[in-house]
């Protein structure tokens, strides 16, 4: 077996084994078989039981997800941009998610009014953001120029979110800030189908431009000279970005440096820009990320409450410098 | 057979004009010229990525604009004068992303692909250097690789602009013989631009050249002499 199969396989093997140790992390202790009822014998008066199915249980889910979204949608932005730091969050795709979001909720103005409004609305915010900063990226003639206009995107977008909250109501500022804040714990049993969903989609549409990222590595023009149709496949790869974004940012609220940090380091770990392997490592990558890093918050939450947001701030923005002073000399 | 008739180049300006040029397999041509005179565009135009402003241009007898992408991937190879690389990459995955247009969406490589890749790396001397890192070798060995690479792309016509251009001078002649071998062994027509004048005149090839004054473009003698050269080209 090779170096870069066996470590897919570690970390393919260590998420369920984290996973189950995560279900049965927190303040009350769950046996073994009061697990296994609650799932194929559910009794809605058993305490024990409803914690797993309604709190453990979607938020151990949340977080594979979650985290295996962002990273692949980190993936796709570095290769779109061959920036090893791009990332919806660094580019502001996450803004534009979050913008949305805050007109949906302070506002009341809704493009959609389904059950799923906030979710199209954030996907469909991500995904407006996601073509300006491509649109951007025409003029930007550096890595850094890049970024900052992500930045930039960013702080515009954060400016307007403000004048939005001061002129709303207490309760739907209070909404939105717990929102903003991230977090895994908002997100229902039964809403879990549609983010496994979207993150399987998003991964098998990934997996079927694995020839053209491969070459996109080496920039738009060698591509365009194999073959491919570069101006296409951006916009596909924005598409398939706000998507996996666009869901986790309305269920979770922003999740920071997921997306930055852990392609990274799975290619690091791996030594390869072939993207089968890159496209698995950073959704497995980006899974057990999540996976640890709320283990840690269950872990210290009788000292202390962190919010997700922080844990991943605190290990992926010292990642960037890293990558910072390694690469862009 | 590359054919081009009555054609002017350039983007809005005309750069250049060639009356009659045919460029046939089994050649190496070099185009000489001056900074700017239009050598990379002219390349372009091969490449389809710019438009000739008017004339024929035709491969294989079809007009160039008028070949789908993906047909002229299969056409037509490009090395640039300073091909592009990164990082976590080996000289044989460089080499390999040449197979790009015959591989599946997932990017399987078959037997096949893996042969032409062995071949190609063969065939440019560059065996020693297969494993190691594309970042991590010279200048002159990613040239190599980047030639290669055109090679395992596997097209009867293969474009290079400068490539010797940032190379030492026992580098320049290698790469110029292995041009010369390749046209002729596998039969490919290659086109190389250059301002070199005494390392052109020095290998077998046919010569271009792009006139200053008339902004021609249009084969010489490969027997002309060097100061005859230098006063067309400069």
């Amino acid at each position: 077996m090779t170096r870069s199969s066996s470590i897919l396989w570690i970390l393919a093997v260590l998420i369920p084994i984290i996973g189950i140790i995560h279900l049965f992390s927190g303040v009350s202790d769950i046996d073994w078989n009061t697990f296994v009822k609650s799932l194929v014998n559910f009794d809605q008066t058993e305490t024990a039981e409803v914690i797993i199915r309604e709190i453990r249980l979607p938020r151990v889910i949340t977080a594979i997800v979650a985290g295996a979204s962002l990273s692949l949608a980190g993936l796709l932005m570095q290769t779109l941009f061959q920036n090893p730091l791009a990332g919806p969050y660094v580019l502001g795709i996450n803004s534009g998610a979050s913008l949305f979001v805050a007109i949906t909720t302070l506002t009341g103005v809704t493009f959609f009014t389904t059950q799923y409004g906030l979710a199209i609305n954030a996907l469909l915010g991500a995904f407006v953001f996601g073509v300006l900063i491509l649109f951007f990226s025409r003029f930007a003639r550096n890595h850094i120029t890049l970024l900052l206009t992500g930045v930039m995107i960013g702080s515009f977008t954060s400016a307007f979110i403000a004048i939005l909250q001061q002129m709303s109501h207490m309760q739907d500022l209070k909404r939105f800030t717990l929102w903003g804040l991230g977090s895994l714990q908002k997100v229902q049993l039964n809403e879990t189908p549609l983010l496994i969903a979207t993150v399987l989609l998003g991964t098998i549409l990934s997996l079927l431009m694995t020839r053209s990222l491969n070459i996109l590595v080496l920039g738009a023009e060698e591509a365009e000279q194999h073959g491919i149709r570069v101006r296409r496949l951006k916009y596909q790869m924005i598409g398939i970005t706000a998507l996996l974004t666009g869901i986790v940012t309305a269920f979770c609220g922003p999740i920071a440096f997921v997306g930055l940090a852990v392609p990274n380091i799975v290619r690091i770990l791996l030594k390869t820009q072939e993207h089968k392997k890159l496209i698995i490592g950073s959704i497995l990558g980006g899974a057990l990320f999540l996976l640890v890093s709320d283990l840690f918050i269950i872990k210290i939450e009788k000292l202390v409450l962190i919010p997700i947001n922080a844990i991943t701030s605190i290990v992926g923005a010292p990642i960037v410098v890293f990558i910072l002073f390694r690469k862009l000399k | 057979m590359i054919r081009i008739e009555h054609s002017t180049i350039g983007y809005s300006t005309p750069l250049l004009r060639i009356g009659q040029l045919n460029l046939e397999k089994g050649n190496l041509y070099v185009l000489l010229g001056k900074n700017g005179a239009g050598k990379s565009t002219f390349l372009k135009t091969l490449r389809g990525t710019v438009r000739a402003i008017d004339g024929t241009l035709s491969i294989d007898g079809k007009n160039i604009n008028s070949i789908a992408l993906q047909d002229r991937a299969k056409l037509v190879s490009f090395v640039s004068s300073r091909p592009s690389y990164t990082e976590y990459m080996t000289v044989e995955e460089f080499v390999g992303l040449g197979r790009t247009p015959y591989l599946n969406l997932f990017a399987q490589q078959k037997e096949s692909d893996q042969k032409a890749i062995d071949e190609s790396i063969a065939a440019c001397g560059i065996e020693k250097i297969r494993s190691k890192a594309i970042d991590s070798v010279s200048d002159g060995e990613r040239q190599l690789a980047a030639v290669a690479k055109a090679l395992a792309h596997d097209t009867p016509y293969i474009l290079l602009d400068e490539p010797t251009a940032y190379l030492d001078y026992s580098n320049k002649r290698k790469l110029m013989e292995l041009l010369i071998t390749l046209a002729q062994e596998k039969n490919k027509c290659i086109l190389a631009t250059s301002h070199d004048v005494e390392l052109v005149l020095k290998s077998n090839c046919s010569l271009l050249v792009i006139e200053e004054k008339e902004q021609l473009l249009h084969q010489v003698s490969n027997t002309i002499g060097l100061d005859e050269l230098i006063e067309k080209v400069f």
